[in-house]
Parts: C-alpha cells; sequence; structure tokens
C-alpha cells in the first residue's frame, strides 16, 4: 500500500478530505480491506484524543486580563488618552497631597492642643461647656453605698466641683476654688459619703 | 463559527471591545487546549493565551480572509508557542531519522479499547515530538484540513501529511508498549 494512501487516511477519519483526494482513499480501502482496520484504529485514536481532558481555561478571568492588557495598549498609542491620564494622576496626587497635608495639620493641631485642655479647662465630648479647674484640685473616693443626691448636696455645699474621673480604682478630682483646708476638713468629716481625700501640698505648690 | 468569528474580527478591526469579549469566549476553550497540549504548563499556556488575543486585537484589520479565522487565530498562537520554546531551548524537528513503525499487532487498538485508554493515550500525546502533537492536536481535535495546518504550522502540506503520519506510527508504538507494560 503506498505511503500516499496512509498519510491521507487521518484526513479522511477527520473528514476533512475533499474531491480527488477522497475519492483515491475510498477506491483503496475498496481494493484493500486490510485498510479498514487502520481507518478504525485512527477513528479511535481520533475519539480519545478528542476525550483528552484538560485543565480549565482561564476563562472570564482570562477576559478581564486581555481587556486590561487592550486598555494599556489603547493608552500607550493614543496621545490624547495618554494625556488625560497623565491630568488624571497628576490631580490625583494633587488630591493625596492634600490629604496628607490635612491630616499632618490635624496631627499638629492635636499634639498642641491636647496638653492645653488637661492643664486647665476641660471640654465635654458632648458639647462645648467649660469646667474651670480653678483653684486646687484634690482626689477623693466616694462610699461604694452613697447616694447620688446626698453626694451632689456636700459638694453643693463646700463649693466644690468634679472635674475628672473615675480613674480605674474610683478616684475622682475636685476642684476646690477657696478654703481648701476647711473644705478638706468638711469631706472628711462626712465619712458616710466620703472614703477618703487626698492632696499633695508639694505637688500642688504655692 | 467561521462567518461568526468574520463578522467579529471586522468589528474588532474597528475597534469594537465588545466584538473582542465576544471573539475571546468564541475561542478561548479551544485555544486554550492547543497551546497547553504544547506546553503542559497551564501558567504558560494562559500567557500565550493572552498574548495571541492581544495579537488579534492588534492585527485584527490586517485579516484578509485567505485563510479561515480558526486558521489565522491557531496559526498565531502556534507561533508564540514555538518562540516560547525557542527562547528556552532549541528544538530540534528530526523527522529523518524518525523510526518508521508499521505493525500490525492488535495491541495498539487493544489498548484503546482498554479501560485505561485515556491515560495511555494522554502519556503517548506527552511522549511526541512537539511538532508531531501540534498536527495530530490539529488534526484530530480541531478536524482542520492538511492545507489549513500547513498554514498554521507555518510549513509545506506535503510536511503535515509526513508529520501526522509518524505522530500515528509513534502513538501506536507507544500504546504497543502501554500495552505490554500492562500484560
Amino acid at each position: 500500500m503506498s505511503k500516499d494512501i496512509h498519510e491521507l487516511l487521518p484526513f479522511y477519519v477527520n473528514g476533512s478530505l475533499e474531491g480527488k483526494e477522497k475519492t483515491l482513499v475510498e477506491k483503496a480501502i475498496q481494493d484493500n480491506p486490510s485498510l479498514e482496520k487502520e481507518i478504525k484504529f485512527l477513528k479511535q485514536l481520533r475519539s480519545e484524543v478528542q476525550a483528552q481532558e484538560f485543565e480549565n481555561s482561564p476563562g472570564e478571568l482570562g477576559l478581564k486580563r486581555l481587556q486590561k492588557a487592550i486598555a494599556e495598549e489603547k493608552l500607550k498609542n493614543d496621545p490624547i488618552a495618554r494625556a488625560e491620564s497623565k491630568i488624571s494622576r497628576e490631580q490625583n496626587w494633587g488630591w493625596r497631597a492634600a490629604a496628607i497635608a490635612a491630616c499632618l495639620l490635624l496631627m499638629l493641631q492635636t499634639i498642641v492642643t491636647f496638653p492645653m485642655l488637661q492643664n486647665s479647662d476641660l471640654t465635654a465630648a458632648s458639647g462645648p461647656q467649660i469646667f474651670h479647674a480653678d483653684g486646687r484640685v484634690v482626689n477623693v473616693t466616694f462610699a461604694p453605698d452613697a447616694q447620688e443626691e446626698n453626694i451632689r448636696n456636700l459638694l453643693l455645699a463646700v463649693d466644690a466641683s468634679i472635674v475628672d474621673g473615675p480613674s480605674a480604682l474610683g478616684i475622682y478630682k475636685l476642684s476646690i476654688p477657696k478654703n481648701l483646708d476647711a473644705t478638706i476638713e468638711k469631706l472628711r468629716a462626712h465619712k458616710n459619703l466620703i472614703e477618703s481625700v487626698d492632696y499633695d501640698a508639694q505637688k500642688a505648690g504655692p | 463559527m467561521s462567518q461568526e468569528g468574520l463578522d467579529l474580527l471586522k468589528k474588532i478591526g474597528d475597534g469594537d471591545d465588545k466584538a473582542m469579549a465576544e471573539f475571546y469566549r468564541l475561542y478561548e476553550n479551544r485555544l486554550y487546549k492547543f497551546i497547553l497540549s504544547k506546553l503542559n504548563d497551564s501558567f504558560e499556556a494562559s500567557d500565550i493565551l493572552n498574548e495571541t488575543f492581544l495579537e488579534v486585537w492588534r492585527k485584527a484589520d490586517t485579516f484578509e480572509g485567505r485563510s479561515k479565522v480558526s486558521t489565522w487565530l491557531f496559526g498565531i498562537a502556534y507561533y508564540k508557542t514555538m518562540d516560547r520554546h525557542r527562547k528556552k531551548k532549541p528544538m530540534l524537528i528530526d523527522e529523518d531519522n524518525f523510526p518508521e513503525i508499521v505493525d500490525e499487532s492488535p495491541d495498539a487498538m487493544a489498548c484503546l479499547l482498554s479501560d485505561e485508554r485515556g491515560g495511555h493515550v494522554k502519556h503517548c500525546l506527552e511522549t511526541l515530538k512537539e511538532a508531531h502533537r501540534a498536527v495530530m492536536q490539529l488534526s484530530f481535535f480541531e478536524d482542520m484540513t492538511y492545507g489549513e495546518i500547513a498554514k498554521v504550522v507555518d510549513c509545506p502540506e506535503g510536511t503535515v501529511k509526513t508529520r501526522m503520519f509518524h505522530a500515528k506510527e509513534a502513538m501506536k508504538h507507544c500504546l504497543q508498549g502501554r500495552m505490554g507494560e500492562a500484560s
């Protein structure tokens, strides 16, 4: 059997052979039935090649990648789009720079104003109400069973006000504008309400 | 599909993004299988796939319709795959020294009818030379004519027929060997 016919058989099997060559192969098969076996083998081989499983193709992810590459390509080849993109990038950079500057300003403001708040006036988070911490500040702890109403009356009576606290240990800071010693005595006298009064004269200064 | 591909290609030539997406969806799976069968590396195959479609985007307006769209497309993929191979190592296609085996033994056919035939065929396909595997893939997976394959792999039609003949003989030999191992 000529090699030419054998070379044509795979294309006869895949159905792509036409015209004279197809007729030639068909005649060869008639004349030589042994070719049937070869054709059967090729058909089975083709079927198995087609049945081969491959890993999944990139699919939509691959399309996204392609679209991104095309967008970059367009940008590279279009001077107007490139210029617009440059301007856009510069504008973005301008906004970024402004945002960074604003953050730095805010940080600076916090650093400057926070110690000032600690030293004198205290502003509640709920509003602009200002507490004057003039005078002396003493640390007190209240009795666990003290009533708020009784504490309030006592503080009003001695003209003291709470300026900070409670701390984790339950200590409040009281501002006492005048008559420090007498006020401390009065507070200590109300043992049912005040557990302790602590005033560090050295720390407080003159 | 051929007319659909041609219509899409014309639109792509005019810069139509949607047509490009449709074209990608139409051919992506088949093309990926073809590339993967030659590279056996899914990452590299994905790269080549992307490069091939990018080339389609660039060259769509130059397509003259002298071949089928699929022939043109697979030709780009084949060239890029070969180029990748060349960059890695020189390829030698030594057809003259290929052993011609004409064996009427039924073992090869028996192998194709065995339960493990899928694994045997996969193994034997991998042992084929690159050029032979490409021709077998295009003949039996894409059902291309030898003329179309010649355009894809850029060689004379006679060479395609010879490569296919050798590929078939090599598969037969390999499958016989697999049956020999199994028995």
